[in-house]
Parts: C-alpha cells; sequence; structure tokens
C-alpha cells in the first residue's frame, strides 16, 4: 500500500535505567509490548511500505528480544531504515558496544540522546565507543541534544570532541516528568509564525505499548491522556477527526476550525507541540466542536 | 547592536531555538560573558546541526533546516 506515511516508530515498552530529569516518558516501567501487539505491527510494517521504522523506549535496547521478533514477522525490509533512539548505557566499552547494536536483526541508524540530563548518567567515554562501534558496523550515528536554555547550546563544544557526526537539537518540552520538574525552555516573546506551522510529526507515526497508534509523539499523549488522539489501528487514526484537524491543518486553521481564540496564546506556545496541546485542550473543553 | 551581538542572535535564529525578534530580546538579557561563550560556540561551529520539532523529528523534512558549518 502507498502511504502518507514514512516513519513507523514502535515504543517498544516504558522500562529504562536512566532517570533523566527531563524526561517525557513517565509511564509504567512494566509495560511492554504483548505478543498480539507484535504481530499487528509486523502486519502493520508489511502493509504500509514504511521507509523508516524507529525503535524508542523507555530504552530500546532493554527490549531487543521484542524489536528482532517484529522486524522478523514483518517480511521483506530491505527498503526501509531501522534506527533507534538509545541512552547508550551498553558502550562501556567498545565490545560492549559492539555486541549490543550486533544484536538487532537489522539496524542502520543509531540516535544517541545526550544532553546535560542525559550526561549525568552517561559517562562522555560512552560517546567514543559508540561512534567507534558504529564505524565498525557501518551503522550511521547522530546524536540528539536537548537545551533547557539557550546557553546549554554550549555542551555541543563538548560533544564534538566525540567524533564527527551530526548533531540535531530539540528544546525540552514540558511533558512528563519534565512538566512535573517544571523544566521548560523560555521563550521571551510569543512568535506569531507557529501558527503558520503543522504538526512536526505529519508524516510518521507512533505506535504506544498498550495504548495505541497516534501522530502525536509527546504533548498529546503523555500529558493530555485524551483518546481521541490515539487509535486502535492505522486507517483508525487516519481517518479520525484528530488526525483531519490537528495533523493536516496549519495551527492557525486547526484554531479557527474549532473556534479557538488565539488572543490568549502565550511565549512558550511559539513551539508547535506546546500549542497543540493549548489549542487541543481549549477545544476540548468545548467537547471538540468542529466547524465544518 | 553590536556586532557580536548580531552573530549571537543569527546563531540562535539559525539553530532554531529563536525567531529573530525573539532571540533579540533574549540577547538582550545576557551578560558580556554569557555572550563570548556563545560567540566562542558559533566561531567553532563545525558539525552539521539538524533542528528538531517536537520530541522526535529527527529525519522528518517538513519542519526542519540544517545548518552546515
Amino acid at each position: 500500500m502507498v502511504s502518507e506515511l514514512k516513519e513507523l516508530g514502535i515504543n517498544l515498552g516504558y522500562r529504562c535505567n536512566f532517570h533523566c530529569a527531563h524526561c517525557s516518558v513517565i509511564e509504567d516501567p512494566r509495560v511492554k509490548l504483548s505478543a498480539s501487539e507484535v504481530n499487528l505491527l509486523a502486519q502493520v510494517i508489511g502493509r504500509y511500505k514504511f521507509s523508516s521504522l524507529l525503535f524508542v523506549g523507555g530504552e530500546p535496547t532493554l527490549y531487543i528480544d521484542i524489536a528482532n521478533n517484529i522486524l522478523s514477522k514483518a517480511g521483506d525490509l530491505s527498503g526501509t531504515s531501522v534506527r533507534i533512539t538509545t541512552n547508550g548505557h551498553f558502550a562501556n566499552s567498545k565490545g560492549n558496544a559492539i555486541k549490543t547494536l550486533s544484536s538487532f536483526a537489522k539496524l542502520d541508524r543509531v540516535q544517541l540522546s545526550y544532553d546535560k540530563f542525559h550526561s549525568k548518567f552517561l559517562p562522555f567515554e560512552s560517546i567514543r565507543n559508540l561512534v567507534y562501534a558504529c564505524k565498525a558496523l557501518r551503522k550511521k550515528f547522530n546524536v540528539t541534544t536537548v537545551l533547557e536554555t539557550p546557553m546549554d547550546i554550549m555542551l555541543l563544544e563538548k560533544i564534538k570532541r566525540a567524533g564527527k557526526f551530526t548533531i540535531g537539537i530539540q528544546k525540552v518540552l514540558p511533558i512528563g516528568r519534565a512538566k512535573a520538574n517544571h523544566i521548560d525552555h523560555p521563550y521571551p516573546s510569543l512568535d506569531q509564525k507557529v501558527l503558520r506551522k503543522h504538526c512536526p510529526n505529519r508524516g510518521k507515526i507512533m505506535y504506544f505499548c498498550g495504548r495505541g497508534f497516534s501522530t502525536c509523539c509527546s504533548s498529546l499523549v503523555f500529558n493530555s491522556r485524551k483518546k481521541d488522539m490515539i487509535h486502535p489501528s492505522v486507517a483508525l487514526h487516519l481517518n479520525s477527526e484528530f488526525y483531519k484537524t490537528a495533523v493536516l491543518s496549519s495551527f492557525g486553521r486547526f484554531a479557527r476550525r474549532l473556534r479557538v481564540s488565539t488572543k490568549d496564546l502565550r511565549p512558550e506556545h511559539s513551539t508547535p507541540c506546546n500549542l497543540c496541546e493549548f489549542l487541543f485542550n481549549r477545544a476540548k473543553a468545548k467537547e471538540y466542536n468542529v466547524r465544518s | 547592536m553590536k556586532t557580536k551581538d548580531k552573530a549571537v542572535v543569527a546563531f540562535l535564529v539559525s539553530m532554531g531555538i529563536f525567531s529573530t525578534v525573539q532571540a533579540m530580546q533574549y540577547v538582550r538579557t545576557l551578560s558580556v560573558g554569557e555572550k563570548n561563550k556563545i560567540a566562542v560556540t558559533v566561531k567553532n561551529s563545525s558539525h552539521r546541526i539538524v533542528i528538531c520539532s517536537g520530541v522526535d523529528t529527527f529525519n522528518s523534512g517538513a519542519d526542519e533546516k540544517t545548518k552546515a558549518g
């Protein structure tokens, strides 16, 4: 099937061996994919022919057997790139890094989460070990780093000493543990241009173990926890009012359709995920009345 | 606005951290020492930087800009 979706992200389970203060995920660590969910995901991968699969957690390397089970049942993955987002805990030596990464039935890219929060748990030398292992195994490697304030950009100076690779920058979002710990990126004023933007996760879909499919990978799923944005099948999600309004529309259009005023927007709504959550919650307060 | 301030503003905007107006407002709140620290990062930036929105959007094309330093 030709799909508008390019990537499927799979949340294998919520267990993690780090306890970062800014983590968006504060779910029950005992929850992981069931056998029926593994079969469902294998069928979905076979049907939609995603160009990219992403395994996340928790920490995905704690669930390699489940990931391999999905990969083995999914059929031909020759046209699919597989990547993980990891905390790198296993890279305490070059040998262990190679051994863990080699355990995946298919893996093309390793994305390391490293910032001032992760640095409290991951020795810097582990980044070098991961870079070495990825080079030895011919896997792509990048780092994503989260900024609590713009001054955190100074950490780039340290990270780049680990090797030559791409660095992804994200601003911390008030989701999950970050929200509980009052960790949020400051905004001096509202950037009205955000109203012309779309959901940054458009073209992707996530599966959250024990819950279902959603385009939203963060604010609505982990903070609002409403049922409207998460569905038991991809088809139901793509046909949902949530997908048609929140995902396909620009945020300005989304606000107009929901009859939500943008006059009350605050500086922190300059970022799409914060704005989306604000609009959706305001709309929910009005029983989600969509203007037809 | 001094040349160094403009460089810091341009860097913060190119990183996707702020809009131009927000960056100018933010830079006004920084001390000279803080501006110098960012300026050093600007000068030494040589990695390819990808700007991500949301929690995990590294591969998304729609809302990313790249900066090849």
